[in-house]
């Protein structure tokens, strides 16, 4: 696939509550099929159904990262969320980060409770499953338990080992570029600036954050 | 032309973190898709990229073709790994330096990611 296509999906994910609340009656409008999906069609049935229904909810995904100081640094996730989405074979799948990044793990989790999900798959976007993943994830989950007794979190493998992994760094080979590109990334990080004041881009070109009033970016 | 591939990993102190990420390399080199496969660490592991793009260089390679074993684009990628082949490509000005989209911009990703969900949900 083309860079273009995953960043064009960076505005996924709910960021307040308007948002949040349009992306819930989507979901129940359309009937997601994931399996284990309540049968609820509508708001008017979701209310008629009451709680136990939205302990059927299909399981949750959330993909765990660490999260990076560089603004836009999440945005290869945003783009797995969005496909495994479009696959329909989730009831939800979300983002969260342990560092720097936003949403943080813990309110992501928060979140999907509140929605009414009550299994939650927590898959480690790591190659390995290393300090983050072994003691830092268990201690999130730890803590989000205790907050959530009710639901059953289930921590997945890290990325580790795939037999797919070799071919798709031979695709990533084909695709290599010269040295006029190699920046490229850089360069699209600074498109979705945050003006984070730790991002190492901050205050210097491409970075569009205004210092002293003045747009260092042009 | 003869090519080679390097694949440029953060590396671990821990050698286990490591094998996942060389039993890949391993069957890339198998599958006999390029004419030779190298292995490049970032930090704490030997050989360090430098030295391994000298690897390629003395084997004969006349193209060099990078690819980055992260998941992210924070700034090993976005700054460390292209400074790395600038350094490389004024050392040799008669090898080809290629970079590869780091392996967190394959959309196969996806596929993995949901099958270690499903492996999760079968345990």
């Amino acid at each position: 696939m083309d860079e273009g296509s995953i960043f064009s999906v960076v505005e996924v994910g709910p960021s307040n509550g308007c948002e949040q609340a349009l992306f819930d009656t989507g979901e129940l409008a359309l009937g997601v099929g994931a399996e284990g999906q309540g049968k609820v069609t509508s708001n008017v049935g979701r209310k008629a159904l009451g709680e136990q229904s939205w302990e059927r909810r299909g399981p949750a995904l959330v993909l765990f990262s660490h999260g990076s100081t560089l603004c836009g640094a999440g945005r290869a996730l945003y783009g797995h969320a969005e496909r495994l989405r479009s696959t329909g074979e989730w009831a939800a799948v979300e983002v969260g980060f342990l560092n720097f990044s936003k949403p943080v793990f813990g309110d992501v989790v928060d979140d999907l409770v509140g929605r009414g999900y009550r299994t939650i798959v927590v898959v480690p976007y790591f190659l390995v499953a290393g300090k983050f993943v072994r003691e830092d994830l268990a201690e999130e989950i730890a803590r989000a338990g205790t907050r959530h007794p009710e639901v059953d979190f289930r921590v997945a493998r890290a990325v580790g080992y795939d037999p797919a992994l070799a071919e798709i760094l031979w695709e990533l080979a084909r695709r290599a570029s010269p040295p006029v590109r190699w920046r490229a990334d850089l360069l699209a990080a600074a498109e979705s600036c945050e003006g984070r004041a730790d991002c190492p881009l901050y205050g210097r070109p491409p970075c569009r954050v205004r210092l002293e009033g003045e747009d260092v970016a042009q | 032309m003869k090519t080679a591939l390097l694949v440029m990993l953060h590396g671990s102190p821990y050698a286990a973190s490591n094998a996942p990420a060389l039993r890949v390399v391993e069957d890339l080199r198998r599958s006999g898709r390029a004419d030779a496969v190298h292995v490049g660490y970032l930090e704490c592991n030997e050989p360090s990229i430098p030295d391994a793009v000298r690897q390629c260089v003395e084997a004969g390679a006349q193209r060099v073709i990078a690819v980055p074993y992260f998941l992210h684009t924070g700034t090993h990628v976005a700054c460390d790994l292209p400074s790395l082949l600038e350094e490389a490509a004024q050392r040799w000005p008669d090898v080809e330096f290629l970079l590869a989209p780091y392996l967190g911009a394959a959309a196969e990703l996806a596929d993995i990611l949901a099958r270690r969900a499903r492996e999760a949900l079968s345990d």
